[in-house]
């Protein structure tokens, strides 16, 4: 069956040179990304980075600068509200905090209704609870369930309404922003499984924000590094995880705790904090932090350029840094 | 050697309208000096509290029962008069979040510097001094700058380091360090983790880390305690812990731990259904419901903690898993 929204072979969703600001602060800059349909998205920043404040834009939950969003033929910045209110149906989102995106005085079941109202009117109030019912069942709570209050139920469960909530429209973009952080580690599987299973069934793409690296690397297909607000580097996962070409990204991924393995020292310099903005004009934005950094990252800012199949780092040094984590791994191994 | 702590049948209940709830039952636990014991737990756990009634800051609606005993002393249920001749010197804690433990109004320096106005009976110049000293051990760009900031004005991997200065400042037997990082990035949390690491390694000073992550925990502990539902199932060598857990629990919270290394898989290993609240009544191991061997006796009877086979390794279970 071919989707009238969908170009041939197109993306899904086709982000480009978006830019938002905040007053003078640049918090998203220039960021340009496909995504096809079925397909999982792991954005992957520290906090501040821009990650959330970018998929507010895309959804047109907060305005943009500038730059464009398709979802498929449609482009989403121009859209007037009448029309976008429509398409809001066919983006959803999944927030972190599943107790706090949830209306304390509404049973769960008038939560997972009030979608299907608006966006399916036609719909009568049986088929309607049936719905519920069907959806509830799906994301492992059970249909009596449907009368109780959020308080009621755990984190974990509260999650699952809330995805429950977003995928009952079957939506063909999900945005999930840091869906599992704020749960125990023996509950985050459950939850990650179940994105994954109704993916597949339903045949969503995911946009998936995550500061977790371990949880990205279970989820994506493809991998976007975010730092202050710009892409530092886009791959498949195995290549970002197998050979990371943006020192940030080694860096992250170096700080992740291993319970198999001792911490090794980090390739980043100790300078804490994300600054607001760079301290000088032209260069690159992880110059301070960069144990890599030559005059030529203080002259000229690097774009995103390709570094392997389907592989692109914005670094000047890339071929070095590679390098230096294939030497670093083997090391690792042959210990 | 004596213990710098030693914890023995601590219960801690919180009242309410419904009755009493057990957010400790019976924990029981050493510090060696200058030994580093992790506390592992999912939230509920019990570990935050464990601790709270240790330092003699549970809310108004707790009471602890049991003992804990600090450098040989009694201190549960000792009066603030006496607690505060050792808390904020020779007992310290630190935060999750450093905003709310600093007080938003005075400028760092001075909160420093009261520490040792107070406890080491310094005059404010010579408390200035090493309030300096203090931040540039913990590796703080620009100590002097800093001294004159505000705590809004730190970002939070800075305000933490500032909070662990605060902490060194009277050269303490026991720090506790309740979550230190959870709140901060993971590139900053590796700082603050090397900035422990370096203050244990130069000083004897014994640390408590709590924490829900096993990963970071390994990095650092010599022992681990795990806990569940208020009580501790399981306490061994850190190396025994990661590579040998013989209690089911730990065993399953290890495998739920994602990985970047090795294979990756195809399913996310979890753990069915949650841990019972601590209002719910305590028949038999509270971990059976959720226990792959569980059994009609884990059901009805409580296991206690006992040696598990090998030296030091205790676990609370009917079925612990060969060592």
């Amino acid at each position: 069956m071919s989707d009238p929204l969908l170009r041939e072979n197109g993306p899904l969703l086709s982000v480009k040179n978006l830019v938002v600001h905040f007053g003078a602060f640049p918090a998203v800059q220039d960021v340009t990304f496909d995504l096809r349909p079925g397909e999982t998205l792991g954005l992957v920043g520290e906090s501040g980075s821009g990650k959330s404040t970018l998929a507010r834009a895309i959804l047109r939950l907060i305005p943009a600068t500038s730059g464009s969003v398709f979802l498929g033929r449609d482009d989403l910045m121009s859209c007037r509200p009448a029309d976008l209110r429509r398409r809001r149906r066919d983006f959803q989102m999944v927030f972190q905090d599943p107790l706090a995106s949830l209306n304390p005085r509404m049973s769960v079941g008038a939560a997972l209704a009030e979608p299907l109202k608006i966006h399916e009117p036609s719909l009568s109030a049986p088929r309607r609870v049936a719905r519920v019912a069907e959806m509830l069942e799906r994301v492992g709570l059970s249909p009596g369930m449907a009368d109780r209050r959020p308080h009621e139920f755990s984190g974990g469960q509260c999650q699952r309404i809330g995805i429950a909530r977003a995928m009952i429209l079957r939506p063909k973009l999900l945005v999930c922003d840091e869906p599992v952080s704020s749960l125990d580690v023996s509950i985050q599987g459950q939850i990650v499984n179940l994105l994954a299973d109704l993916q597949k069934e339903l045949g969503t793409a995911m946009l998936f924000i995550s500061h977790n690296l371990a949880v990205i690397r279970h989820l994506s297909h493809r991998v976007l590094v975010i730092y202050r607000g710009r892409l530092v580097e886009v791959a498949d996962r195995d290549e970002l995880f197998g050979a990371p070409a943006h020192p940030y990204t080694q860096a992250l991924l170096a700080a992740v705790p291993d319970p198999t393995r001792v911490a090794a020292a980090l390739p980043i310099a100790a300078v804490d904090e994300t600054p607001a903005a760079p301290t000088r004009a032209g260069g690159c934005a992880f110059l301070e932090r960069c144990a890599y950094a030559q005059d030529q990252c203080r002259l000229t800012a690097p774009q995103l350029d390709e570094v392997g199949v389907r592989h692109a780092a914005a670094c000047h040094r890339w071929r070095e840094v590679v390098y230096s984590w294939r030497h670093e791994s083997r090391n690792t191994r042959a210990r | 050697m004596t213990p710098v702590l030693e914890m023995e049948n601590l219960s801690v209940h919180f009242a309410n309208r419904h009755g009493a709830i057990a957010a400790v039952r019976e924990a029981t636990l050493t510090v060696l000096p200058a030994e580093c014991v992790g506390i592992v737990g999912e939230s509920g756990s019990g570990k935050t509290q464990t601790f709270m009634a240790v330092m003699g800051l549970l809310s108004g609606g707790a009471c602890a029962a049991g003992s804990v005993r600090f450098e040989g002393r009694e201190i549960l249920g000792a009066p603030a008069s006496e607690l505060n001749r050792v808390r904020g010197s020779k007992l310290t804690m630190i935060f999750q979040d450093p905003m709310t433990s600093l007080t938003p109004h005075l400028k760092v320096g001075i909160q420093l510097a009261e520490v040792l106005v107070t406890h080491s009976h310094m005059s404010w110049r010579e408390a200035e001094k090493a309030a300096l000293r203090a931040l540039e051990r913990v590796r703080v760009p620009e100590a002097r700058r800093r001294l004159r900031q505000y705590p809004h004005e730190l970002s939070g991997g800075m305000r933490q380091r500032v909070m662990i200065g605060m902490s060194l400042l009277c050269d303490p037997s026991l720090l506790i360090a309740d979550e230190p990082t959870t709140a901060l990035d993971v590139t900053v949390q590796a700082q603050i983790m090397d900035i422990l690491r370096t203050m244990r390694a130069e000083s004897r000073m014994a640390i408590v880390l709590i924490s829900h992550d096993l990963g970071l925990v390994a990095g650092l502990a010599d022992r681990i305690v795990v806990m569940y539902a208020g009580r501790v199932v399981e306490s061994a060598g850190a190396a025994d812990i990661l590579g040998r857990a013989v209690h089911p629990y730990t065993a399953e919270l290890l495998k739920c731990v994602p990985n970047l290394r090795g294979p990756r898989l195809e399913r996310m290993p979890s753990l069915a259904g949650q841990a019972p609240g601590a209002a719910s009544p305590e028949t038999g191991c509270a971990f059976a419901p959720r226990c792959p061997l569980a059994d009609e006796r884990c059901r009805s009877e409580r296991p206690v903690l006992r040696d598990a086979g090998v030296a030091a390794h205790q676990a609370a279970c009917h079925h612990p898993l060969p060592a």
